[in-house]
């Protein structure tokens, strides 16, 4: 009977900590995500303006004819290898988020307040993880996703306007679809690739007195250094370059999903991101 | 009986152990999780004779083959 109403229990547990984490980080998770889509459309159309009518007409022509006939599966990677950008956009909110979250609990001292409650360090610190790596991508792909629907929308009013024959629309829509779904799988798997990183910069949240971000970035930086003066070998470098390359992260197929969350590298990552924030959430039982 | 006790007592012991060094302070936690990371990198590395392939734009999943005809038109 108890493991019965253990399920919704840890369910209702689990959507309270993350809707914590929603709350207390509004203007990172929600604000930041549409202002910056907000801000690239808005960049988008100004450019667009610059030119003359006519090349602003030829140009919708080019688009819409472009796309007419095509399979939407054989563009949606050039689209997506366009809209890589948000990528950077995603790791950077996740970045900022995770340098903030356990060193705020701390500063702010709410940190008593929840170690009074009935939730482990290791739920607290899992809800920020999960947050970083499911959270934040899916909530700047819905704000994407409706952002791009809009652009879509007026940019085919407006070229009806011109007289534009909108002969590729449905394609470009499909071809968007795509991209859009190749762009959130691809925030999802750079998240979980850099599972190490999440680790780290959580660690230093969790220790460092001021500024973790700036502690995060100089201690590796440091180590590295050390490493090549004293040592001579290039370890760290060498790990972290393996870990750059969005060629490693940029999803073009649904197909080999499986293969990609199962590779050696993946896996390990996944191990080095443990241990890390294993760290992070025993150095939760020191308070400053 | 036995077996369960003396796992028992290991146990306790072993946790003594670590409150008394790794988890003495904040300090010597966070030294001892970056000591121990970067040995796992620096084993796996050498055992696996790691490359950095940052610089090269590999992507093992993906291979863009556009078809001919799609191809001019996107010309």
């Amino acid at each position: 009977m108890d493991n019965l109403a253990a399920g919704p229990r840890t369910i209702r547990r689990w959507r309270g900590l993350l809707l914590r984490e929603i709350r207390e980080n509004r203007s990172l998770l929600l604000y930041a995500p549409c202002l910056l889509v907000l801000v690239a459309i808005l960049l988008g159309m100004r450019l667009f303006t610059l030119l003359t009518l006519e090349r602003q007409k030829a140009g919708l022509e080019l688009l819409f004819n472009r796309f007419e006939g095509l399979n939407a599966s054989d563009v949606a990677p050039l689209l997506t290898s366009a809209g890589a950008l948000n990528l950077l956009f995603i790791i950077g909110i996740a970045t900022s988020y995770l340098a903030s979250s356990l060193y705020a609990d701390r500063k702010e001292q709410s940190y008593f307040f929840w170690q009074s409650m009935p939730i482990s360090d290791r739920s607290t610190i899992l809800s920020k993880v999960v947050t970083a790596v499911v959270m934040i991508p899916g909530i700047y792909m819905g704000v994407l996703t409706a952002g791009s629907l809009m652009l879509i929308i007026g940019v085919a009013g407006y070229s009806f306007s011109l007289g534009v024959e909108l002969n590729g629309l449905q394609e470009l829509f499909a071809a968007m679809l795509v991209a859009l779904g190749f762009i959130g799988l691809s925030a999802f798997i750079a998240m979980l690739w850099l599972l190490p990183a999440v680790g780290w910069v959580l660690l230093f949240s969790a220790y460092a007195s001021r500024v973790p971000l700036l502690w995060a970035i100089g201690v590796l930086v440091a180590l590295s250094l050390l490493e090549e003066i004293v040592l001579g070998s290039n370890t760290i470098d060498t790990w972290i370059a393996s870990r750059s390359s969005p060629w490693q992260y940029l999803v073009f197929s649904f197909e080999d999903m499986a293969a990609r969350l199962l590779s050696y590298d993946m896996l390990f990552g996944a191990a080095l991101g443990a241990m890390l924030i294993t760290g992070a959430t025993l150095m939760r039982r020191f308070a400053d | 009986m036995d077996r369960i006790e003396r796992e028992t007592s290991q146990s306790i012991k072993l946790q003594r152990v670590l409150r008394r060094t790794l988890l003495r302070n904040k300090h010597s936690l966070f030294f001892a999780t970056i000591a121990l990371v970067l040995c796992v990198v620096a084993v796996e590395g050498k055992l696996t004779d790691r490359q950095g392939r940052g610089a090269q734009f590999e992507n093992p999943f993906f291979d863009l083959e556009i078809a001919p005809d799609i191809r001019s038109s996107l010309r």
